[in-house]
């Protein structure tokens, strides 16, 4: 599909070549028609319309790549953050099947819970929970740090600085933070009744 | 690219939604729940409390929107980290197979069990 399209974007070309002496008349009308095979002498013709192989490579051959290593995010330090940052995403996927286990528990009744509270509080689940937090602190920092890259605001045509932008994520955040912290102090340390409706 | 051009902003939607929910929650939830109240600092925990806070209807919709936002952010992240970090072209198709799977089936769950509390 490309190449039919890439084909009749050489038109111009046409004459160049001088082997076009007969373009076929009855798919002239059609997009690009049948292309004459001169035109595809860098191997365009053959090639699959979605490369899998990454050991083909269309225009060049192939010897002329040089192997990039399994570890060429370990080399500097951009690389290493990077993949870093990428794999906060464990920690993501880790915080949302604990919440579940932890509500689970919770409503499995008292004896459940305890067990639950006393496996959280064993130390070596304590420092592996830190460093999940790290991770999700790392991402969090990450993620509102690009926000105003991602996020063009125009308020009345002007587009809002990008500070702004950054400045009200983590007003944001902190404001979020705050009531979670507040409402989950209200239900832990509250004996018997709810608050709340 | 294993996946057809249409799909890719659909799991990227779900991506950068669920980064963004993540990123404004998270800390404040494992903080508190898996750092500071285990270790004591709360004081000793009201089980009664926190299972009506964890059943009421808010926080069960709340989780509903939530969890698989955050499995699919971990789906579409990890795909891409496997996908390049590690050079596995040949097996995109499969690794996106995996994770978008594994994301289903998670946010499946997640909502059965919501709905079956209490």
């Amino acid at each position: 599909m490309r190449s039919r399209e890439e084909g009749a974007a050489t038109g111009p070309d046409r004459a160049t070549t001088g082997s076009d002496r007969a373009p076929p008349p009855a798919e002239a009308g059609t997009r690009g028609g049948e292309i004459p095979q001169e035109l595809h002498a860098m191997g365009d013709r053959g090639a699959p319309p979605v490369q899998e192989n990454p050991r083909h490579t269309r225009y060049h051959p192939k010897w002329h790549r040089q192997p990039t290593p399994l570890t060429w995010w370990t080399r500097n330090r951009r690389y290493r953050a990077f993949i870093l940052r990428e794999l906060t995403s464990v920690a993501v996927l880790y915080a949302a099947v604990l919440l579940l286990i932890h509500l689970l528990a919770l409503d499995r009744g008292p004896e459940s819970h305890a067990a639950f509270q006393a496996w959280l509080a064993r130390p070596g689940v304590v420092a592996f929970h830190l460093f999940v937090l790290a991770a999700l602190l790392y991402h969090t920092v990450t993620w509102l740090n690009l926000a105003p890259q991602a996020i063009a605001l125009r308020i009345r045509g002007r587009r809002v600085p990008s500070r702004i932008v950054l400045l009200a994520h983590h007003f944001a955040w902190l404001a979020l933070s705050a009531i979670i912290v507040a409402g989950l102090l209200f239900a832990l340390g509250d004996p018997g009744e709810a608050p709340w409706p | 690219m294993a996946l057809k051009p249409p799909r890719e902003p659909l799991v990227w939607a779900l991506f950068s939604a669920g980064g963004m929910v993540a990123a404004l929650v998270l800390p404040a939830l494992a903080g508190i729940l898996w750092i500071a109240a285990p270790l004591g600092l709360l004081g000793p925990l009201d089980h009664e409390g926190l299972r009506l806070l964890a059943v009421h209807p808010v926080v069960r919709i709340g989780m509903g929107l939530l969890l698989p936002l955050f499995f699919f952010h971990w789906a579409h992240r990890f795909r891409h980290t496997l996908h390049d970090g590690l050079q596995l072209y040949h097996l995109s198709r499969f690794i996106a197979l995996v994770t978008y799977g594994v994301a289903l089936g998670l946010s499946l769950g997640a909502l059965w069990i919501l709905w079956s509390l209490g």
